[in-house]
């Protein structure tokens, strides 16, 4: 757990996290919205 | 001369038997299973490629000398912006083979990237101002660089308001093919805004042209997360023409019902 204390320090931990929080909040929601939009147009369908 | 006529004819025979071999993907009934089938394997390659990426770039790249360890917010802010003017690059190729050939499928393909460039391009604007606040000492700054990114999020929202507000589809694909070609002009001033006027944005750190200017596994995490975006691009859209295909009515809910997973 050393590494994840290193990269923790220096007191810009949340601007990391935040940056890759935002990319994979918007990229999961992508997702999530295709599989809906495609279970609307082929008939529910998983 | 006998022979050269036919070897020309045969040439010719043969171009346009690749020709015709290439176009026939453009058919809805033969692409539509072979995105069905692709998709998986291109959303595999991004999570392998993504596991990858972020093992580099957190556990093997070293810290940085002047940043410390906010730098690494650089894998996932480059490969986002050189992705948010990749992906508009490859709508403005596909709009032109569509007002080349008058193929729909390839407005289909532009169509269905504009939503994805639009996701990296909002997330290479906000990973920069998370990274400029600690860095630059303010989050946002009207300089160049970021003002022509900010002008291709506006060109991908304008491209989807476009296709939303015209009814009949032949008409919104060629406006839309239009204002993809025209926009494509900012692609250019955005990566050379750098060079061309003084910004605070830093320059380049990978060239085709010179060395890269970090170290080798800095530059490996984030061509890793690259190829990762890249794949997921790929999936991504090529479910949303399958999508598109079926809103369409090109093809029926039903078709392709043997591989009726939404990526199978």
């Amino acid at each position: 757990m050393g590494w994840l204390t290193q990269i923790s320090s220096g007191g810009h931990a949340a601007y990391v996290a935040a940056a890759f929080g935002i990319a994979f909040a918007l990229l999961g929601a992508e997702i999530l919205w295709l599989r809906r939009r495609w279970r609307a147009v082929s008939g529910g369908n998983p | 001369m006998n022979n050269l006529a036919d070897a020309l004819q045969s040439d010719r025979a043969t171009a346009t038997g690749t020709a015709r071999r290439w176009l026939a993907f453009a058919s809805a009934r033969r692409f539509d299973p072979l995105a069905g089938r692709l998709a998986p394997w291109f959303f595999a390659a991004a999570l392998l490629l993504l596991a990858a990426g972020l093992y580099v770039g957190f556990r093997v790249a070293p810290t940085d000398a002047q940043q410390g360890e906010v730098y690494r917010i650089i894998f996932i802010h480059v490969p986002a912006a050189w992705m948010s003017m990749f992906i508009y690059l490859v709508m403005a190729g596909y709009s032109a083979l569509a007002l080349v050939f008058h193929t729909r499928l390839s407005s289909m393909m532009a169509s269905a990237l504009a939503p994805t460039g639009a996701l990296f391009t909002v997330i290479a604007l906000a990973s920069g101002a998370l990274w400029g606040q600690p860095t630059w000492g303010t989050w946002w700054v009207w300089d160049a660089r970021l003002t022509s990114e900010l002008i291709l999020l506006f060109l991908y929202l304008g491209y989807m308001a476009l296709e939303a507000a015209i009814d009949e589809p032949r008409r919104a694909e060629r406006a839309c093919a239009l204002l993809a070609l025209v926009g494509s002009l900012n692609v250019p001033v955005i990566y050379f805004s750098v060079q061309w006027w003084n910004t605070l944005h830093q320059g380049a750190s990978v060239s085709f042209t010179t060395a890269p200017s970090m170290a080798a596994t800095m530059l490996a995490g984030m061509l890793l997360m690259t190829l990762a975006s890249w794949m997921y691009t790929i999936a991504v859209a090529l479910v949303r023409v399958r999508c598109i295909l079926r809103e369409r009515g090109v093809l029926a809910p039903t078709d392709g019902s043997r591989s009726g997973s939404w990526a199978g």
